[in-house]
């Protein structure tokens, strides 16, 4: 992967981790900097504009590494907890809350891995008899730059030891082959977004096919890993329920839906700061952003519809609606 | 449009002359300018830089996100004369504010950091040394987005020697060479300005042009935007204006929406 600069935080300028990550891409240059937020955080950027060739910065998290879910939001863990290892991501999904959340779209990788392990593992202490489950992809995708970050297999070692502690990659990804070359672990669930290809060729750009997803889950389901479907955000309409029918019956006729881990089910929400926001760097999508955050009867009747004909292919205990 | 701000008329010649500008006004600055392109010479110093950047602003119609390029001779401790530079981080040498430009792709111009100071500097670091650009920065940071703002910097003194800044000749020879490089430059930074931008204003001056027949609250403009901005995004081919500005905001949303099928 190639990158025109790569900004990095002084403190960290000699760690392994950025050593390692330096020999894993090629980039015409170095800038230090003394925090991220410099480069990151300024209000005066344009995240569209920066889409089209962001850069790369490695910095070092320092506060609040593990947040807590919003309470809806479960997979059927008791405690639910999520954190980033990067801000950002290469795709460019049209409806994507990340454009309204920041203000810069170059990729902010932070690479303490260690104090990730320790804010987790304060948790699980605090939490010794609860099932817990960590999720890993809300703010970038927790597979896409694994090459060059490690992170699944830093990760997945790190949790190997814990029972009750799970943690959930989610992905559009289907770079698994370093996936691949690790023991499976009964508590690492491997999660993809999925959509039918109509949608994702209509909102999901720079992102692997339907089919290439849905390939890549079979492998992994047969490598022996837990796998988790992830339709969410859904755009389920009259116009195109049959597509998502096939597609749950495709999905199904491919995967062994025992074996799946869980479903969720989640429609298009966006908080209005970020909307506004998104409105203003994509002028030209407010009318389906507009359309998409209307809350209609139809579109609960369609999502009911489509729960469902998921409920066919897997027991309702493991489908949640989000 | 493309916004110069270059310290001194010596440095700012060779632009002028390639670009063929033609001077505009003599009022506190001096600025050249065509229809793309505008030259102001700021004067030396952060201050100035600053103080030409507002008034440049201010004398082409207060346009929002254009593209500003400081450009001018700085100092390196043992880079060539006659290098050029494209900077990266900008350090005020008196408050230690740094600022780090968004440099959009390799434009392929070599990249270094600069130190600004507020006086003449001879004591050459692996920074470029100049007396405009952290003035430049935050001046042009009110007016444009970072992915369009750049410094551009050619080496005239280092530790081994020095050029007669005084002599426009000299200053001219050592900027000609590199007109081209700073020209593919500029072209390429438009290129990326026109791809954003280029639909995004046009559609815009129509919305002011509609709202200023209009006397409405803020609330309603907002609305009324929001909705010409969906109409002009999504307009069918086969134009036809359905915008009429002897009816009221509200039956123009409805018009809109009828349109629409929404």
């Amino acid at each position: 992967m190639k990158f025109n600069n790569v900004y990095i935080e002084e403190e960290i300028i000699d760690s392994l981790n950025v050593i390692n990550i330096l020999n894993k891409i090629s980039y015409n240059n170095v800038i230090t900097c003394e925090k991220y937020s410099e480069i990151f955080n300024p209000k005066n950027q344009n995240f569209r504009i920066q889409k089209k060739n962001p850069d790369i910065i490695l910095a070092k998290k320092k506060n609040k590494i593990i947040h807590q879910t919003p309470l809806e939001f479960t997979i059927g863990f008791e405690e639910n907890y999520y954190f980033s290892h990067m801000l950002n991501c290469i795709y460019d999904c049209k409806y994507c809350f990340l454009q309204g959340m920041f203000n810069s779209a170059n990729y902010l990788v932070f690479v303490n891995y260690q104090d990730f392990f320790f804010a987790i593992n304060e948790i699980i202490k605090t939490n010794i008899n609860k099932k817990i489950c960590f999720f890993s992809g809300y703010d970038c995708d927790s597979l896409a730059l694994d090459n060059i970050t490690n992170f699944a297999s830093t990760f997945i070692n790190f949790f190997r030891k814990y029972d009750k502690a799970f943690l959930e990659l989610r992905t559009k990804s289907v770079n698994i082959n370093k996936l691949m070359k690790i023991k499976p672990s009964n508590n690492i669930i491997i999660a993809y977004s999925m959509n039918p290809q109509s949608i994702i060729k209509e909102f999901e750009q720079k992102t692997p096919n339907f089919q290439r997803r849905l390939d890549s889950l079979k492998i992994i389901q047969n490598s022996g890993w837990n796998i988790g479907l992830r339709f969410d955000p859904i755009f389920i309409s009259e116009k195109n329920i049959k597509d998502y029918y096939n597609f749950v019956e495709k999905i199904f006729s491919t995967l062994k839906g025992s074996l799946v881990h869980s479903v969720t089910i989640g429609k298009f929400r966006m908080s209005q700061t970020f909307l506004k926001k998104i409105n203003k760097i994509r002028p030209e999508d407010t009318l389906f952003f507009y359309n998409s955050i209307k809350n209609t009867t139809k579109e609960e009747e369609m999502i009911s519809l489509f729960y469902t004909q998921v409920q066919k292919f897997i027991d309702k205990e493991k489908i949640f609606y989000n | 449009m493309i916004h110069f701000i270059v310290a001194t008329s010596s440095e700012a010649r060779p632009l002028i002359d390639f670009y063929s500008l033609k001077k505009k006004t003599i009022s506190n600055f001096v600025i050249y300018n065509n229809d793309i392109i505008s030259l102001t010479i700021s004067g030396i110093g952060k201050t100035n830089a600053a103080m030409s950047i507002a008034h440049t602003y201010y004398e082409f119609n207060q346009q929002k996100n254009n593209i500003w390029i400081n450009f001018g001779i700085a100092g390196h401790k043992d880079a060539k004369i006659g290098d050029i530079f494209l900077i990266d981080k900008v350090i005020d040498n008196e408050t230690k504010e740094t600022k780090y430009p968004v440099i959009l792709d390799d434009f392929k111009i070599k990249q270094k950091a600069c130190i600004t100071y507020g006086a003449p500097n001879f004591k050459y670091t692996n920074y470029v040394s100049d007396m405009e650009a952290s003035g430049f920065f935050f001046a042009c940071e009110k007016y444009s987005t970072k992915e369009f703002i750049y410094s551009i910097k050619i080496i005239s003194d280092n530790e081994k020697k020095k050029l007669n800044f005084f002599d426009k000749e000299i200053i001219r020879n050592l900027i000609v060479p590199k007109i081209k490089e700073i020209d593919m430059f500029k072209k390429k930074i438009f290129s990326f300005w026109i791809d954003y931008y280029g639909e995004k204003k046009k559609i815009s001056e129509k919305i002011n042009s509609i709202l200023s027949n209009y006397n409405l609250t803020f609330s309603e403009t907002e609305e009324f935007k929001k909705w010409l901005i969906i109409y002009f995004y999504n307009e069918p081919r086969k134009k036809t204006n359905i915008i009429n500005l002897k009816e009221n905001f509200q039956t123009n949303i409805k018009n809109i929406k009828k349109q629409l099928g929404i």
